[in-house]
């Protein structure tokens, strides 16, 4: 080694960093070494160095990073297009083309491709940003290629798969007096198996010009859809707020649409299926359809977006352009929206541990956020029935009331009056309302106890004169029994059988006795 | 040595993403200028990772590969085939990083401030050190900075990208034996300024 220059002895050490030498020079060189413990040393931080270097970390992968250079890509070259055109002038007269281009363009400058672009971008820009902060960086829409059997399927029954792969599905659930909830749940929770439009229009059996008028409508709302559910490159999710009351509204426009007798169809369907809805206004007259096209797109007012990060929930008002949107939907792959997705319920998901923040208010609503491991909530507390009040044909259906399925130990106290009525207390929550709706007219009367306390109280009078002797033998039997429950449901099933509808006459109390009502 | 261009039959039932590069070109300078995306997403992360190696700044990653990209759509209809796609994307990346330190150079020389900012980082990271010590990347990669650039980008394409010396030399359009004689040099001048650092 001692026979080699300078630079000659810097490469052999290069190449041994590196693993290039041969073997034997490799040998050679580190029996050397072990004679020059300084050069060793020194060859020893070349070696640490090089070692740090290729341990050094990645960094993390940008699964927004084509969305950018697309974005960037096409600005460039409408740019570069409009330019081209500019400046196609032969080259003896450039300069005067130069100075007579940008006195048009002064002139003109609104109708130049360049200057257009700028303020479509800006306007883009302004339009879809964000007070406060919020949905920064690219936005997509969650939803993208939505086939008209997609929204079909939201249209009934509130639900929307997110990504088939993992079995995830977006479901709105709502109700007139317990608010409304958006959740994220695995498709197997789902109950409803999907269904398609063309076994739809057969199974109503509607006609190929109505057909064409329910597609319509399905297109209508599939942008509304798109543009109800945008997620971010920071991982925020922003959700329309009249999202929970979306399917309603398309549910009652394609009910609009029939005529009375497919809409009874149309309610047997959707009872069948069991879907949240019910089409209670299966006499009214058929809507026409520009009226309903004409009511589509006034049917929202509200711009406010419930924004969800990780760590925080705002509301916004953001104005969506719907042809970038569109565009961007065009753009977007199944496999980046799975990427988006997966990060997006991950990021959700785990909110609760860094958030203290979960809820927020909106007018009279409280909105509030709740999340487990693999599944988020969102929770509409509010106290308004529905939105889209100007939008009519949003009553033509309702939601349904399921019959009450668990059963529930509610032990309450049951007072016999008389001979041939008694009444009992029930807490004034949704299932006494349930109850009182399903029970006949005249038979039974509700009274608030006391709506002051902690648990309001309602008490149902009930009153039986024509099957007195029925009744006086339930009585009989519910007083042998004494604490053991006792089943509400037969109970209103008998008192259906009831024609009579004398009013009651309440006598003293004489008797009072435990009872437990299965609901 | 230029490589003869390749003749071949675009398999069009291969899915895009697993075509080769040379196949998706072909197709791209046949005017179906979508599969662009497949040869970015193929590459974005190599690029990004080479920028952030040589500015160690993230906040210049993203700016930086979007231009790249945009340089290499541009010039992908004239693309020759005489490399691999992969050593000219890095040719490209390592040209705009060149310039871009030369901007940086002269924004530098320019700006008192940005210089008191550098002096008070000297001081701060020239504090001796050992290598148990877990900054010592960062006092590597300062270290490094402080190389030419000629010397420097040898030792992020070796040490950072893991390239082999042919293909270092391919990517800086240069001989082999110039890769390896920058490399020792380079190596020569970071073993100097890390000598009375780390102990």
């Amino acid at each position: 080694m001692n026979h080699l220059s300078q630079n000659e002895f810097e490469q052999i050490v290069s190449l041994y960093i590196d693993g290039e030498l041969e073997s034997v020079e490799a040998i050679k060189f580190e029996e050397y070494l072990a004679t020059r413990p300084a050069v060793a040393r020194e060859i020893e931080i070349l070696r640490k160095a090089k070692q740090s270097l290729t341990s050094k970390e990645k960094l993390p992968k940008d699964d927004w990073f084509w969305l950018k250079l697309s974005n960037k890509l096409e600005a460039k070259e409408y740019g570069s297009r409009a330019s081209m055109t500019n400046a196609r002038p032969a080259f003896a007269l450039s300069s005067f083309a130069a100075i007579t281009l940008l006195v048009i363009g002064v002139i003109y400058f609104k109708d130049a491709p360049l200057f257009h672009q700028f303020f479509l971008e800006k306007k883009n820009q302004v339009e879809n940003v964000y007070r406060n902060n919020i949905m920064t960086g690219n936005i997509l829409p969650l939803f993208t290629n939505l086939n008209k059997d997609d929204v079909l399927n939201f249209a009934l029954f509130g639900s929307i798969s997110i990504d088939s792969s993992k079995n995830t599905s977006l479901q709105v659930k709502n109700s007139e007096n317990r608010g409304s909830q958006i959740q994220i749940v695995r498709n197997d929770e789902l109950s409803a198996a999907p269904v398609t439009v063309q076994d739809f229009a057969k199974e109503i059996g509607i006609t190929d010009v109505q057909r064409e008028l329910v597609d319509s409508i399905l297109g209508s709302y599939k942008d509304k859809l798109q543009a109800s559910v945008l997620v971010s490159e920071n991982d925020e999710v922003a959700i329309h707020a009249e999202l929970v009351d979306l399917n309603r509204a398309m549910v009652s426009t394609i009910a609009a649409c029939l005529e009375p007798p497919q809409r009874t169809r149309f309610q047997k369907y959707l009872d069948v299926r069991k879907a949240p809805y019910a089409v209670v206004a299966v006499n009214s007259p058929k809507v026409p359809s520009h009226v309903i096209f004409d009511k589509i797109p006034q049917m929202s007012q509200s711009n406010n977006y419930v924004v969800i990060s990780p760590g925080t929930i705002e509301i916004a008002e953001m104005t969506i352009n719907m042809d970038s949107i569109r565009e961007v939907a065009r753009r977007q792959e199944m496999k980046f929206r799975k990427i988006i997705t997966e990060r997006m319920v991950a990021e959700l998901t785990e909110r609760q541990r860094r958030s203290e923040e979960n809820q927020v208010t909106m007018g009279q609503n409280r909105i509030r956020v709740q999340s487990s491991s693999g599944a988020f909530q969102i929770n509409f507390e509010h106290s308004t029935p529905a939105a889209f009040p100007e939008f009519e044909m949003v009553d033509m259906v309702k939601p349904r009331m399921p019959l009450p399925t668990q059963q529930r130990e509610m032990y309450n106290q049951v007072t016999v009056i008389g001979d041939s009525a008694f009444s009992f207390e029930l807490p004034a929550n949704d299932q006494t309302v349930r109850v009182f709706k399903r029970l006949p007219k005249g038979e039974f009367r509700f009274e608030v106890v006391d709506s002051m306390m902690h648990e309001p109280k309602m008490k149902l009078l009930f009153k039986s004169s024509s099957r007195k002797h029925e009744f006086e033998s339930k009585i009989r039997e519910m007083k042998e029994r004494d604490s053991e429950l006792i089943d509400l449901d037969s109970l209103i099933r008998e008192s259906d059988k009831q024609i009579n509808q004398d009013p009651p006459k309440l006598k003293k109390p004489v008797k009072e006795i435990e009872l437990g009502i299965m609901m | 040595m230029p490589k003869p261009a390749v003749i071949n039959i675009v398999n069009a039932n291969i899915p895009h993403e697993q075509k080769s590069d040379d196949a998706l070109i072909m197709l791209f300078q046949s005017g179906e200028q979508a599969v662009f995306r497949y040869l970015v997403e193929r590459y974005q992360e190599k690029v990004r990772n080479i920028i952030y190696s040589i500015f160690n700044d993230t906040d210049l990653v993203d700016d930086i590969s979007q231009e790249i990209f945009i340089k290499v759509y541009q010039a992908l209809p004239k693309f020759r085939f005489e490399s691999s796609f992969y050593t000219w994307v890095y040719r490209i990346s390592v040209n705009k990083c060149r310039d871009e330190l030369r901007k940086k150079k002269v924004k530098r020389f320019f700006s008192f401030h940005s210089f008191e900012k550098t002096t008070n980082l000297k001081i701060e990271n020239f504090a001796v050190t050992t290598f148990d010590d877990e900054n010592i990347l960062g006092v590597i990669e300062d270290s490094l900075k402080k190389i030419p650039e000629k010397f420097r980008m040898p030792i992020i394409l070796k040490d950072i990208d893991g390239m082999s010396y042919d293909e270092i030399a391919e990517v800086l359009d240069c001989e082999v034996g110039t890769v390896k004689s920058r490399l020792s040099r380079g190596r020569t001048m970071l073993k100097e300024i890390l000598m009375p650092i780390l102990v």
